[in-house]
Protein backbone atom coordinates (compact mmCIF):
# COMPACT_ATOMS: atom_id res chain seq x y z
CA UNK A 1 0.00 0.00 0.00
CA UNK A 2 2.66 2.75 1.05
CA UNK A 3 4.41 1.80 -2.45
CA UNK A 4 1.43 2.24 -4.54
CA UNK A 5 1.02 5.45 -2.24
CA UNK A 6 4.78 6.75 -3.17
CA UNK A 7 4.39 5.38 -6.76
CA UNK A 8 0.91 7.79 -7.02
CA UNK A 9 2.69 10.70 -5.28
CA UNK A 10 5.24 10.28 -8.34
CA UNK A 11 3.45 9.92 -10.92
CA UNK A 12 1.41 13.36 -10.23
CA UNK A 13 4.46 14.94 -9.14
CA UNK A 14 6.09 13.78 -12.53
CA UNK A 15 2.62 15.47 -13.74
CA UNK A 16 3.74 18.70 -11.76
CA UNK A 17 6.46 18.63 -13.26
CA UNK A 18 5.69 18.04 -16.93
CA UNK A 19 2.94 20.78 -17.02
CA UNK A 20 6.00 23.24 -15.40
CA UNK A 21 8.23 22.31 -18.53
CA UNK A 22 5.28 23.16 -21.20
CA UNK A 23 4.86 26.42 -19.25
CA UNK A 24 8.61 27.08 -19.74
CA UNK A 25 8.37 26.15 -23.22
CA UNK A 26 5.56 28.58 -23.87
CA UNK A 27 6.97 31.33 -21.11
CA UNK A 28 10.25 30.77 -23.94
CA UNK A 29 8.72 31.10 -26.54
CA UNK A 30 7.82 34.59 -25.52
CA UNK A 31 11.03 35.39 -24.60
CA UNK A 32 12.29 34.73 -27.58
CA UNK A 33 9.96 37.02 -28.89
CA UNK A 34 10.66 39.87 -27.21
CA UNK A 35 14.28 38.87 -27.83
CA UNK A 36 13.73 39.45 -31.75
CA UNK A 37 11.56 42.23 -31.29
CA UNK A 38 14.51 43.94 -29.73
CA UNK A 39 16.66 42.71 -32.43
CA UNK A 40 14.09 44.41 -35.38
CA UNK A 41 13.74 47.67 -33.34
CA UNK A 42 17.76 47.39 -33.43
CA UNK A 43 17.99 47.14 -36.98
CA UNK A 44 15.63 49.52 -37.92
CA UNK A 45 17.45 52.22 -35.68
CA UNK A 46 20.59 51.11 -37.98
CA UNK A 47 19.11 51.69 -40.95
CA UNK A 48 17.39 54.97 -39.75
CA UNK A 49 20.25 56.82 -38.44
CA UNK A 50 23.47 55.05 -39.35
CA UNK A 51 22.76 53.25 -42.24
CA UNK A 52 24.94 50.42 -40.67
CA UNK A 53 25.66 47.20 -42.18
CA UNK A 54 23.46 44.00 -41.08
CA UNK A 55 26.12 41.89 -40.12
CA UNK A 56 28.11 44.60 -37.84
CA UNK A 57 24.45 45.22 -35.73
CA UNK A 58 24.02 41.01 -35.56
CA UNK A 59 27.68 41.23 -34.50
CA UNK A 60 26.72 43.68 -31.79
CA UNK A 61 23.13 42.79 -30.97
CA UNK A 62 23.36 40.56 -27.66
CA UNK A 63 20.12 38.99 -25.98
CA UNK A 64 20.85 35.94 -23.35
CA UNK A 65 17.81 34.15 -24.44
CA UNK A 66 18.72 34.21 -27.92
CA UNK A 67 22.49 33.26 -27.27
CA UNK A 68 21.22 30.17 -25.20
CA UNK A 69 19.20 28.86 -27.66
CA UNK A 70 22.00 29.25 -30.53
CA UNK A 71 19.78 32.35 -32.59
CA UNK A 72 22.67 34.84 -32.25
CA UNK A 73 25.49 32.18 -33.08
CA UNK A 74 23.89 30.84 -35.90
CA UNK A 75 23.05 34.71 -37.34
CA UNK A 76 26.64 35.53 -36.74
CA UNK A 77 28.10 32.17 -37.73
CA UNK A 78 29.04 33.18 -41.72
CA UNK A 79 29.19 36.64 -42.45
CA UNK A 80 30.03 36.07 -45.79
CA UNK A 81 26.60 34.97 -47.04
CA UNK A 82 23.66 36.47 -47.06
CA UNK A 83 21.84 37.91 -44.11
CA UNK A 84 18.38 37.37 -45.05
CA UNK A 85 19.44 33.82 -45.34
CA UNK A 86 21.70 33.80 -42.13
CA UNK A 87 18.61 35.27 -40.50
CA UNK A 88 16.21 32.24 -41.88
CA UNK A 89 18.88 30.06 -40.79
CA UNK A 90 18.59 31.05 -37.11
CA UNK A 91 14.71 31.85 -37.06
CA UNK A 92 14.66 27.87 -37.34
CA UNK A 93 16.19 27.93 -33.92
CA UNK A 94 13.25 29.86 -32.13
CA UNK A 95 10.49 27.49 -30.24
CA UNK A 96 7.96 29.97 -31.52
CA UNK A 97 4.43 29.03 -33.29
CA UNK A 98 5.48 28.05 -37.00
CA UNK A 99 3.44 30.55 -38.32
CA UNK A 100 5.18 33.60 -36.25
CA UNK A 101 8.30 31.69 -38.03
CA UNK A 102 6.66 31.97 -41.41
CA UNK A 103 6.54 35.46 -41.24
CA UNK A 104 10.07 35.52 -39.92
CA UNK A 105 11.15 33.68 -42.92
CA UNK A 106 9.50 35.92 -45.13
CA UNK A 107 11.15 39.01 -43.68
CA UNK A 108 14.53 37.37 -44.33
CA UNK A 109 13.63 37.16 -47.62
CA UNK A 110 13.83 40.98 -48.04
CA UNK A 111 16.42 41.81 -45.10
CA UNK A 112 19.33 43.15 -47.00
CA UNK A 113 17.75 43.67 -50.37
CA UNK A 114 15.68 46.64 -50.38
CA UNK A 115 16.44 50.41 -50.21
CA UNK A 116 16.23 52.40 -47.02
CA UNK A 117 12.35 53.30 -46.89
CA UNK A 118 10.83 50.10 -48.03
CA UNK A 119 13.49 47.94 -45.93
CA UNK A 120 12.08 50.12 -42.66
CA UNK A 121 8.94 49.51 -43.71
CA UNK A 122 8.63 45.83 -43.59
CA UNK A 123 10.77 46.06 -40.70
CA UNK A 124 7.70 47.93 -39.04
CA UNK A 125 5.20 46.08 -40.21
CA UNK A 126 7.15 42.41 -38.76
CA UNK A 127 7.39 44.39 -35.80
CA UNK A 128 4.20 45.16 -35.61
CA UNK A 129 2.86 41.82 -36.19
CA UNK A 130 5.02 39.76 -33.23
CA UNK A 131 4.21 42.68 -30.85
CA UNK A 132 0.42 41.68 -31.64
CA UNK A 133 1.18 37.65 -31.18
CA UNK A 134 3.85 39.02 -28.38
CA UNK A 135 0.78 40.58 -26.22
CA UNK A 136 -1.59 37.49 -27.24
CA UNK A 137 0.56 35.12 -25.90
CA UNK A 138 1.42 37.51 -22.95
CA UNK A 139 -2.10 37.00 -21.97
CA UNK A 140 -2.62 33.53 -22.71
CA UNK A 141 1.02 33.04 -20.52
CA UNK A 142 -0.52 35.01 -17.21
CA UNK A 143 -4.11 33.41 -17.57
CA UNK A 144 -2.62 29.45 -18.23
CA UNK A 145 0.96 29.37 -17.01
CA UNK A 146 -0.32 27.98 -13.43
CA UNK A 147 -3.27 25.76 -15.30
CA UNK A 148 -0.29 23.97 -16.93
CA UNK A 149 1.06 22.62 -14.03
CA UNK A 150 -2.23 21.85 -12.07
CA UNK A 151 -3.30 20.53 -15.28
CA UNK A 152 -0.04 18.45 -14.91
CA UNK A 153 -0.59 17.12 -11.67
CA UNK A 154 -4.52 16.34 -12.39
CA UNK A 155 -3.45 14.24 -15.15
CA UNK A 156 -0.96 12.73 -13.20
CA UNK A 157 -3.27 12.06 -10.40
CA UNK A 158 -5.82 10.38 -12.84
CA UNK A 159 -3.23 8.18 -14.06
CA UNK A 160 -2.52 6.96 -10.89
CA UNK A 161 -5.84 6.11 -10.00
CA UNK A 162 -6.41 4.45 -12.97
CA UNK A 163 -3.02 2.33 -12.24
CA UNK A 164 -3.80 1.20 -9.21
CA UNK B 1 43.21 46.72 -60.01
CA UNK B 2 43.07 43.41 -60.86
CA UNK B 3 40.08 42.09 -62.89
CA UNK B 4 40.37 38.53 -61.01
CA UNK B 5 39.70 41.26 -57.58
CA UNK B 6 35.87 41.68 -58.86
CA UNK B 7 35.18 37.52 -58.83
CA UNK B 8 34.28 37.92 -55.17
CA UNK B 9 31.20 39.89 -56.22
CA UNK B 10 30.36 37.29 -58.79
CA UNK B 11 27.71 34.24 -58.16
CA UNK B 12 29.54 30.88 -56.98
CA UNK B 13 29.03 29.16 -60.50
CA UNK B 14 30.02 32.04 -62.41
CA UNK B 15 33.21 32.93 -60.16
CA UNK B 16 34.09 29.13 -61.07
CA UNK B 17 33.45 30.09 -64.57
CA UNK B 18 35.51 32.71 -64.76
CA UNK B 19 38.74 31.57 -62.52
CA UNK B 20 38.69 28.65 -65.69
CA UNK B 21 39.28 31.56 -68.43
CA UNK B 22 42.77 32.14 -69.88
CA UNK B 23 44.76 34.49 -68.46
CA UNK B 24 45.47 36.48 -71.62
CA UNK B 25 41.68 36.55 -72.29
CA UNK B 26 41.88 38.43 -68.55
CA UNK B 27 44.25 40.87 -68.92
CA UNK B 28 41.74 42.30 -72.02
CA UNK B 29 38.68 42.45 -69.76
CA UNK B 30 37.09 45.65 -69.07
CA UNK B 31 33.50 44.39 -67.74
CA UNK B 32 31.75 41.87 -66.35
CA UNK B 33 27.77 42.43 -67.11
CA UNK B 34 24.86 40.22 -65.79
CA UNK B 35 21.75 40.01 -66.78
CA UNK B 36 18.37 38.51 -64.91
CA UNK B 37 17.57 36.00 -67.60
CA UNK B 38 19.98 36.81 -69.80
CA UNK B 39 23.60 35.27 -70.66
CA UNK B 40 26.67 36.64 -68.39
CA UNK B 41 28.94 38.70 -70.58
CA UNK B 42 32.00 39.79 -71.05
CA UNK B 43 33.84 42.80 -72.25
CA UNK B 44 37.03 41.91 -73.15
CA UNK B 45 38.80 45.12 -75.52
CA UNK B 46 35.97 45.69 -77.87
CA UNK B 47 34.74 42.47 -78.14
CA UNK B 48 31.64 41.12 -76.30
CA UNK B 49 31.46 37.72 -75.64
CA UNK B 50 30.28 34.88 -72.79
CA UNK B 51 31.34 32.13 -70.99
CA UNK B 52 29.58 28.51 -71.61
CA UNK B 53 28.80 26.35 -68.81
CA UNK B 54 32.51 24.41 -69.78
CA UNK B 55 34.51 27.60 -68.84
CA UNK B 56 35.35 28.65 -72.39
CA UNK B 57 34.69 32.03 -74.07
CA UNK B 58 31.86 31.93 -76.40
CA UNK B 59 29.41 34.04 -78.21
CA UNK B 60 26.71 35.39 -76.04
CA UNK B 61 24.12 33.42 -77.09
CA UNK B 62 25.98 30.24 -76.08
CA UNK B 63 26.56 31.53 -72.62
CA UNK B 64 25.27 30.77 -69.34
CA UNK B 65 22.53 32.14 -67.93
CA UNK B 66 22.31 34.19 -64.90
CA UNK B 67 19.35 33.49 -62.56
CA UNK B 68 17.26 35.60 -60.26
CA UNK B 69 18.92 33.72 -57.23
CA UNK B 70 22.00 34.52 -58.56
CA UNK B 71 21.38 38.39 -59.22
CA UNK B 72 20.41 38.21 -56.04
CA UNK B 73 23.31 36.31 -54.67
CA UNK B 74 25.86 39.09 -56.40
CA UNK B 75 23.13 42.19 -54.71
CA UNK B 76 24.23 41.08 -51.60
CA UNK B 77 27.66 40.60 -52.01
CA UNK B 78 28.33 44.31 -53.97
CA UNK B 79 26.42 45.53 -50.77
CA UNK B 80 27.61 43.47 -47.91
CA UNK B 81 24.20 42.81 -47.52
CA UNK B 82 23.20 45.62 -47.13
CA UNK B 83 21.28 47.54 -50.20
CA UNK B 84 20.19 50.31 -47.93
CA UNK B 85 23.17 51.82 -47.21
CA UNK B 86 23.56 52.50 -51.10
CA UNK B 87 20.57 54.29 -51.66
CA UNK B 88 22.20 57.22 -52.91
CA UNK B 89 24.40 56.24 -55.45
CA UNK B 90 21.94 53.46 -56.41
CA UNK B 91 19.53 56.59 -57.13
CA UNK B 92 21.86 57.91 -59.54
CA UNK B 93 23.09 53.95 -60.80
CA UNK B 94 26.00 52.78 -59.09
CA UNK B 95 26.95 51.12 -56.10
CA UNK B 96 31.30 51.90 -55.19
CA UNK B 97 33.45 49.17 -54.97
CA UNK B 98 37.24 48.28 -53.10
CA UNK B 99 39.98 50.08 -54.89
CA UNK B 100 37.86 52.40 -57.80
CA UNK B 101 36.41 50.36 -59.27
CA UNK B 102 32.42 50.44 -59.37
CA UNK B 103 29.47 48.17 -60.28
CA UNK B 104 26.62 49.98 -62.39
CA UNK B 105 23.01 49.07 -61.74
CA UNK B 106 19.71 49.36 -64.00
CA UNK B 107 16.22 47.85 -63.16
CA UNK B 108 13.15 48.97 -62.44
CA UNK B 109 13.07 52.19 -61.12
CA UNK B 110 10.87 54.13 -58.83
CA UNK B 111 10.75 57.83 -59.65
CA UNK B 112 9.45 60.57 -57.34
CA UNK B 113 8.84 63.46 -58.66
CA UNK B 114 10.60 62.90 -62.28
CA UNK B 115 13.66 61.46 -60.08
CA UNK B 116 14.45 58.18 -59.69
CA UNK B 117 14.11 57.39 -55.60
CA UNK B 118 14.91 53.44 -56.00
CA UNK B 119 15.32 50.21 -58.14
CA UNK B 120 12.65 48.07 -56.98
CA UNK B 121 14.38 45.30 -58.66
CA UNK B 122 17.95 45.38 -59.99
CA UNK B 123 17.85 43.98 -63.67
CA UNK B 124 21.51 44.39 -64.73
CA UNK B 125 24.79 44.68 -62.61
CA UNK B 126 27.94 45.96 -64.69
CA UNK B 127 31.20 45.20 -63.20
CA UNK B 128 33.77 47.23 -64.15
CA UNK B 129 37.66 47.00 -63.86
CA UNK B 130 39.36 49.96 -63.30
CA UNK B 131 43.07 49.85 -64.72
CA UNK B 132 45.71 52.39 -64.19
CA UNK B 133 47.39 53.15 -67.76
CA UNK B 134 50.26 55.25 -66.52
CA UNK B 135 51.08 56.95 -69.45
CA UNK B 136 48.28 57.14 -71.29
CA UNK B 137 47.70 60.76 -70.81
CA UNK B 138 51.71 61.77 -71.83
CA UNK B 139 50.97 64.17 -74.60
CA UNK B 140 48.61 66.10 -72.35
CA UNK B 141 51.31 65.81 -69.83
CA UNK B 142 54.09 67.26 -71.52
CA UNK B 143 51.79 69.87 -72.78
CA UNK B 144 50.73 71.10 -69.73
CA UNK B 145 54.91 70.56 -68.46
CA UNK B 146 56.05 72.78 -71.14
CA UNK B 147 53.01 75.37 -72.10
CA UNK B 148 52.23 75.55 -68.62
CA UNK B 149 48.76 74.89 -66.77
CA UNK B 150 45.70 74.99 -69.33
CA UNK B 151 41.77 73.85 -68.84
CA UNK B 152 41.16 70.67 -70.48
CA UNK B 153 37.87 68.74 -71.50
CA UNK B 154 38.51 64.42 -72.44
CA UNK B 155 35.92 63.53 -74.83
CA UNK B 156 34.92 60.58 -75.93
CA UNK B 157 31.82 58.00 -77.07
CA UNK B 158 31.62 55.56 -74.18
CA UNK B 159 33.62 53.02 -73.27
CA UNK B 160 36.63 54.81 -75.23
CA UNK B 161 38.86 55.24 -71.83
CA UNK B 162 37.31 58.99 -70.60
CA UNK B 163 38.04 57.65 -66.78
CA UNK B 164 41.20 55.47 -67.91
CA UNK B 165 42.74 58.85 -69.67
CA UNK B 166 41.52 61.09 -66.75
CA UNK B 167 43.45 58.72 -64.36
CA UNK B 168 46.63 58.55 -66.23
CA UNK B 169 46.09 62.41 -66.13
CA UNK B 170 46.20 62.70 -62.60
CA UNK B 171 48.63 60.78 -61.85
CA UNK B 172 51.45 61.94 -64.28
CA UNK B 173 50.53 65.85 -63.15
CA UNK B 174 51.12 64.97 -59.84
CA UNK B 175 53.90 62.81 -59.92
CA UNK B 176 55.66 63.80 -62.64
CA UNK B 177 58.91 65.35 -63.10
CA UNK B 178 57.68 68.99 -61.70
CA UNK B 179 54.44 67.31 -59.70
CA UNK B 180 51.43 69.47 -59.24
CA UNK B 181 49.00 69.39 -56.76
CA UNK B 182 45.92 67.53 -57.99
CA UNK B 183 42.60 67.43 -56.67
CA UNK B 184 40.03 64.85 -57.34
CA UNK B 185 36.11 65.61 -57.26
CA UNK B 186 35.52 61.88 -57.44
CA UNK B 187 31.47 61.52 -57.64
CA UNK B 188 31.52 58.27 -58.90
CA UNK B 189 34.25 57.24 -56.59
CA UNK B 190 36.14 55.56 -59.84
CA UNK B 191 39.04 57.83 -60.52
CA UNK B 192 41.43 57.54 -57.24
CA UNK B 193 42.54 53.71 -57.29
CA UNK B 194 45.16 52.32 -54.82
CA UNK B 195 47.64 52.29 -57.08
CA UNK B 196 47.83 56.37 -56.71
CA UNK B 197 49.29 56.57 -52.77
CA UNK B 198 52.13 58.73 -52.99
CA UNK B 199 50.90 61.01 -55.66
CA UNK B 200 50.30 64.87 -54.65
CA UNK B 201 46.46 64.06 -54.74
CA UNK B 202 43.28 65.23 -52.71
CA UNK B 203 40.43 63.12 -53.57
CA UNK B 204 36.62 63.79 -52.29
CA UNK B 205 34.27 61.20 -53.24
CA UNK B 206 30.72 60.75 -53.58
CA UNK B 207 29.63 64.14 -53.54
CA UNK B 208 28.81 66.15 -56.80
CA UNK B 209 30.82 67.17 -59.04
CA UNK B 210 30.42 71.41 -58.15
CA UNK B 211 30.27 70.71 -54.98
CA UNK B 212 33.86 68.64 -54.89
CA UNK B 213 35.23 71.39 -56.90
CA UNK B 214 34.07 73.81 -54.76
CA UNK B 215 35.47 72.16 -51.49
CA UNK B 216 38.74 71.13 -53.14
CA UNK B 217 39.33 75.23 -54.02
CA UNK B 218 38.48 76.19 -50.52
CA UNK B 219 39.78 73.68 -48.54
CA UNK B 220 42.76 72.51 -50.06
CA UNK B 221 44.11 74.93 -52.79
CA UNK B 222 44.88 72.26 -55.57
CA UNK B 223 46.71 73.60 -58.95
CA UNK B 224 44.82 71.43 -61.13
CA UNK B 225 41.24 69.43 -60.53
CA UNK B 226 40.31 66.62 -61.98
CA UNK B 227 36.20 65.25 -62.40
CA UNK B 228 34.66 62.96 -64.53
CA UNK B 229 31.61 63.24 -67.02
CA UNK B 230 30.44 66.61 -66.52
CA UNK B 231 26.70 67.51 -67.45
CA UNK B 232 24.72 70.51 -67.81
CA UNK B 233 23.26 70.66 -64.72
CA UNK B 234 27.05 71.23 -63.08
CA UNK B 235 27.88 73.84 -65.25
CA UNK B 236 27.10 77.02 -63.21
CA UNK B 237 28.50 75.39 -60.18
CA UNK B 238 31.52 74.52 -61.72
CA UNK B 239 32.09 78.18 -63.68
CA UNK B 240 31.06 79.68 -60.31
CA UNK B 241 33.83 77.61 -58.58
CA UNK B 242 36.11 77.86 -61.54
CA UNK B 243 36.32 81.19 -60.55
CA UNK B 244 39.61 80.94 -58.57
CA UNK B 245 41.54 80.25 -61.48
CA UNK B 246 42.14 76.68 -60.60
CA UNK B 247 42.64 74.31 -63.78
CA UNK B 248 39.98 72.16 -64.48
CA UNK B 249 40.56 68.74 -66.53
CA UNK B 250 37.01 67.28 -66.58
CA UNK B 251 35.15 64.78 -69.70
CA UNK B 252 32.38 64.33 -71.21
CA UNK B 253 30.78 62.08 -73.94
CA UNK B 254 30.95 62.95 -77.74
CA UNK B 255 32.61 62.11 -80.47
CA UNK B 256 33.49 64.85 -82.14
CA UNK B 257 34.34 68.81 -80.69
CA UNK B 258 31.66 69.98 -83.20
CA UNK B 259 29.07 67.77 -81.49
CA UNK B 260 30.57 68.98 -77.84
CA UNK B 261 30.23 72.51 -79.20
CA UNK B 262 26.43 72.24 -79.76
CA UNK B 263 26.03 71.58 -75.50
CA UNK B 264 25.53 75.02 -74.21
CA UNK B 265 27.44 74.10 -71.08
CA UNK B 266 30.39 72.98 -72.53
CA UNK B 267 30.18 75.96 -75.04
CA UNK B 268 29.43 78.51 -72.31
CA UNK B 269 32.36 77.28 -69.89
CA UNK B 270 34.98 77.26 -73.27
CA UNK B 271 33.99 80.84 -73.50
CA UNK B 272 34.57 81.99 -70.17
CA UNK B 273 38.31 80.15 -70.76
CA UNK B 274 37.74 76.79 -68.44
CA UNK B 275 38.52 74.67 -71.65
CA UNK B 276 41.58 75.64 -73.58
CA UNK B 277 42.20 72.45 -75.04
CA UNK B 278 40.44 69.28 -75.86
CA UNK B 279 41.32 65.62 -76.09
CA UNK B 280 39.64 63.07 -78.34
CA UNK B 281 39.69 59.69 -77.67
CA UNK B 282 38.74 56.62 -79.39
CA UNK B 283 39.59 52.81 -79.26
CA UNK B 284 40.00 50.39 -81.85
CA UNK B 285 42.52 48.04 -80.42
CA UNK B 286 44.35 50.24 -78.23
CA UNK B 287 43.86 53.72 -76.77
CA UNK B 288 44.08 56.55 -79.13
CA UNK B 289 43.89 60.37 -78.78
CA UNK B 290 44.24 63.37 -80.29
CA UNK B 291 45.14 66.95 -78.43
CA UNK B 292 42.43 70.18 -79.71
CA UNK B 293 43.02 73.41 -79.09
CA UNK B 294 39.85 75.69 -78.40
CA UNK B 295 40.08 78.75 -80.22
CA UNK B 296 40.74 77.42 -83.49
CA UNK B 297 39.23 73.87 -83.14
CA UNK B 298 41.55 72.63 -84.95
CA UNK B 299 44.21 69.94 -85.08
CA UNK B 300 47.18 71.06 -82.16
CA UNK B 301 48.95 67.93 -81.85
CA UNK B 302 48.55 65.29 -84.58
CA UNK B 303 49.91 63.14 -86.40
CA UNK B 304 51.84 61.64 -83.37
CA UNK B 305 51.89 58.18 -82.49
CA UNK B 306 49.08 58.38 -80.00
CA UNK B 307 49.32 56.32 -76.74
CA UNK B 308 48.17 53.25 -77.00
CA UNK B 309 47.54 50.42 -74.61
CA UNK B 310 51.03 49.00 -75.35
CA UNK B 311 52.31 52.03 -75.11
CA UNK B 312 51.06 53.06 -72.01
CA UNK B 313 52.42 51.66 -68.97
CA UNK B 314 49.59 49.41 -66.67
CA UNK B 315 49.87 48.46 -63.71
Amino acid sequence: MTIKLMASGLIVAVGWFAGGAYADIKKQGYLELCGVIRLLETLKSGILYSRAELYGMFFDFSDKTLSENGFLEELNRNPSSHAGEAFKRAAERLSIDQKIKDVLTAFGDTLGLLDRDTQVERLESCVSFLESEKTSLKETLESKLKSYRYLGALGGSLAAIILF
Amino acid sequence: MEAESLYKYLPLRIHCLMTSLPSAAILTLNEIRLRVGLPLSLSLGDRNLSVSGEGKLCRPENGVTVSEEEMRECISKLTRSSLYTYDETIKRGYIPLDGGARAGVCGDAVSERGRIKAFSDIKSVSLRVSRLFKNLAKPLYERISDSGMAGCLVFSPPGAGKTTYLRSAAYLLSRGKKPYRVGLSDERCELFVPEMTGCLIDCVRGCGKSEGIELLTRTMSPQIIICDEISGDEADGIISAQNSGVRLIASCHGDSLESIMKRPHIKQMTEKGIFELFVKLWYDGSFKSEILKAESQKTAKSGEEPPGAAGGEMI
